[in-house]
């Protein structure tokens, strides 16, 4: 097999993508040190695993496992509820780390990132690789828990890289390793090629990212279009995806989407959650200064049957009590009797700036003005008291469901500390050790 | 049917039909002009559902009978043809023998009896008008219907035969524009019909500029009978808001600005503005300020001389909205009636015309 090499230099560009491991049991181990070296998981308030420790990775309990049938596979498994407010503390520390290494950092999501290197060597007197290491170890050192690093030319590489050895696992790919990097990466693997285009490139007899990475631009287009051939770059080693440290303040549209510790059948109940959803999507809008012309409201069972349905908003507006009675209307031809809902949904389409608006000839100017001077209101009250202090009536509703052994919280919010609320406690990771 | 035609005669009555003829459609007949040959005449029709077109032309005709053929198809064929006179012979299988010169094609048609027969008009409410005023008062407020589905009583005009009145109004909720004629007609006949848009841009496509139009209307539907044509079209169901409760009875400023200048400052101003930007007039003594400012682009200014001496006022507009009407209107000079700057301003001219804008709020 003849090697076709991408690149000659080691690292035109140093690109790390950091992948937290297990991020949210790593964090509850953290805080429990005798909960390391334990099978363990968190969801417990969804009834699915939302993340598995890699003791419980070993004995085949996943993501995304009912707790049921986990709980089957192991009797001693440690189940607890998601905590995400020390998972965003910790988080945020382990963003931190990495800027002290480098001001280009990228927060892609809460347990990965990638941060920018390049130009960074003088400064540390070590090698991209060493850098990459010494990021490592002080996140271990100083929030105990592990990560693991992919280190290339481009953040499509990285992200390829982090994955390959894990846990704590580190990957370096230079520039003239890429051709033998990428032979062991699956086409599946490749970040932007999803289930559908490895089935469409496997047809054409691809099988890892190397085989792709050969095949000429055109071809790359021609199959996937523009995200082909930017793939293909990237996978090549030559960046065309920069490391974003802004944070994103333009959006297509806004999601709210809610799970609720039991499912239920009260209807009252449900719509008090879809207000909530609509509540919250509609408080982000305002933040950013967009206003909707599009919403979607979907219900969803126990089952996993989501039904929903889509209203084009005849004025875009971004005024919660302006699209209720329209919630409602749409609430009611979804709901059906007897079905156990677990999640309620809302999306908020065709955005646009806010900042002007044009008036309407058959419009009650005074009840659209009524409803911005509420909003505005609303915004204002709560950024004093706290998110939905001020809130629409249905919501008194929300505390109306059985309780269940899902509905434990956190040990952070069960132990307030002096002078903490429900609404608001200190910003720092709390360990759950006597002292 | 066997027929001879001449060229630029059927050239012209199939134009006169063709832009109905369904652009896709799942019902295949649609997308063909029904001929239909008798007493030195050839019937041209074509229909979409909605809106059906009706014309005939002068033809030679040695066998009568009707069949259907792809229109867009024939159209090409006979444009494309090398000589003026066109023999066509439509078989009993409907299929057609096209010569001309030493040109000849065969295309396969439809039969006639799959083509949706036109609706009758019999002792329904008739209007008469004249089809030059008509058409102007058309188009004049055309471009004013909105072509948002969802509100759909708007995707049209409206035709308000009211107290020996005829007015036409168009808006799509952000600007409203209207016309008003006197027109005889007795009082039984009062009424507010909704022509869909598409059928009044088929009647400012083929009205003339004099002689008489005669206006149909049943229950869901209108027709247009002029010269050789028909237009019959359906009616936009539901309830047009009460547009003269949003006419302006009274405002503080008055300016009259002329018509061209003030167009074509606005066309330069608006090249820097975006989608979501407005143009502001600034009024001022004597002067007439326009500012764009788009803040990703950059701004413009224009300033017009006008006899203005009332107080300060500025006013943001989409500037498409100024443009649609100013280009439509022919007068030299149009005045503008404004009170403050969330109040709707109202552009005049001399003719029974108005034209209702309502301003952009900038937050």
């Amino acid at each position: 097999m003849s090697d076709q090499r991408f690149m000659l230099r080691s690292y035109p560009r140093a690109i790390v993508h950091l992948d937290g491991d297990a991020f949210f049991t790593s964090v509850e181990q953290s805080i429990h040190p005798d909960w390391k070296g334990r099978p363990m998981v968190t969801g417990k308030e969804r009834g699915i695993i939302a993340c598995a420790s890699y003791e419980a990775k070993a004995l085949g309990i996943k993501r995304g496992v009912r707790l049921h049938e986990a709980k089957r596979m192991c009797r001693d498994l440690i189940v607890v509820p998601s905590d995400y407010e020390t998972y965003s503390l910790y988080s945020k520390r382990m963003f931190d780390i990495m800027r002290r290494f480098t001001p280009m950092v990228e927060e892609s999501s809460i347990d990965e990132g990638f941060a920018d290197l390049t130009g960074m060597r003088r400064v540390f007197h070590a090698s991209y690789a060493d850098i990459a290491r010494q990021m490592q170890e002080a996140i271990h050192r100083e929030l105990d828990i592990t990560v693991s690093i992919g280190l290339s030319l481009t953040k499509g590489l990285a992200k390829l890289a982090s994955k390959y050895r894990k846990p704590r696992g580190f990957t370096a790919v230079p520039g003239h390793r890429i051709h033998e990097f990428l032979r062991t990466q699956d086409i599946a693997e490749v970040w932007g090629i999803g289930p559908n285009t490895t089935e469409m490139l496997r047809k054409h007899g691809l099988r890892t990212a190397y085989d792709f990475a050969v095949q000429t631009e055109a071809w790359a287009g021609r199959m996937i279009g523009k995200i082909g051939r930017e793939i293909r770059h990237e996978l090549r080693g030559e960046s065309v995806y920069p490391v974003e440290t802004e944070e994103k303040t333009d959006y297509a549209t806004v999601s709210k989407c809610k799970t609720f510790t039991a499912p239920s059948t009260d209807p009252a109940f449900v719509y008090a959650k879809l207000v909530r959803n609509v509540e919250s999507a509609f408080i982000k809008i305002r933040r950013y200064q967009l206003r909707a012309r599009m919403l979607y409201v979907a219900l969803r069972t126990k089952d996993f049957e989501q039904r929903g349905l889509e209203a084009r908003l005849t004025r875009a507006t971004s005024a919660t009590q302006e699209v209720m009675p329209l919630v409602r209307e749409m609430f009611d031809r979804l709901y059906r009797e007897g079905a156990e809902y677990r999640s309620t949904m809302v999306v908020l389409g065709k955005l646009e700036s806010d900042s002007t608006e044009q008036a309407e000839l058959f419009e009650d100017r005074v009840r659209i003005d009524r409803m911005y001077e509420a909003s505005r209101v609303i915004d204002r009250v709560n950024e004093q008291y706290g998110k939905h202090a001020l809130a629409l009536g249905p919501s008194l509703l929300l505390d109306r469901h059985r309780k269940t052994d899902r509905d434990d919280q956190p040990v952070r919010k069960e132990n307030l500390l002096p002078g903490e609320t429900p609404r608001k406690r200190l910003a720092i990771p709390r360990l759950n050790i006597r002292v | 049917m066997k027929l001879k035609v001449n060229k630029d005669v059927i050239l012209e009555g199939l134009q006169r039909v063709q832009s109905v003829v369904g652009a896709r459609t799942t019902l295949p007949i649609l997308y063909n002009v029904y001929l239909k040959a008798e007493d030195d005449k050839l019937w041209l029709t074509a229909t979409d559902l909605d809106v059906s077109v009706r014309t005939h032309i002068a033809a030679d005709i040695s066998r009568a009978g009707g069949s259907t053929l792809p229109a867009k198809r024939v159209f090409s064929i006979c444009n494309a043809l090398p000589s003026t006179d066109i023999e066509i012979n439509i078989d009993d299988k409907d299929v057609a023998t096209i010569k001309a010169g030493s040109s000849r094609f065969k295309i396969i048609g439809i039969s006639e009896d799959e083509f949706p027969p036109l609706p009758k008009f019999a002792g329904d409410k008739t209007y008469t008008l004249d089809q030059g005023v008509f058409r102007n008062m058309l188009s004049n407020v055309s471009y004013a219907a909105s072509t948002d589905e969802s509100r759909y009583v708007l995707n049209g005009v409206l035709l308000s035969f009211k107290e020996d009145k005829l007015t036409v109004v168009a808006t799509d909720g952000r600007r409203m524009a209207l016309y008003e004629q006197d027109v005889e007609f007795p009082a039984e006949l009062q009424g507010d019909y909704v022509v869909p848009s598409k059928t009044v841009q088929e009647l400012l496509k083929t009205l003339d500029s004099e002689g008489s139009l005669k206006v149909m209307v049943s229950e869901n539907q209108i027709a247009f009978e002029f010269d050789s044509m028909l237009i019959i079209s359906k009616l936009i169901e539901g309830t047009f808001p009460n547009f003269r409760q949003v006419i302006p009875s009274q405002c503080e400023e008055r300016v009259n600005v002329e018509r061209e200048q003030l167009l074509t400052a606005i066309k330069r101003v608006a090249l820097v503005s975006d989608k979501t930007t407005s143009v502001t007039l600034g009024f001022s003594k004597n002067h007439l300020e326009l500012v764009a400012v788009a803040p990703d682009v950059g701004e413009a200014t224009e300033t017009i001389a006008v006899k203005y001496t009332g107080k300060e006022l500025q006013i943001s507009f989409n500037p498409e909205f100024l443009v649609d009407s100013l280009r439509s209107l022919t007068n030299d000079e149009i005045a503008l009636e404004l009170t403050d700057n969330l109040s709707p301003a109202v552009l005049k001219t001399d003719a029974p015309f108005l034209y209702v804008l309502m301003p952009m709020r900038v937050r």
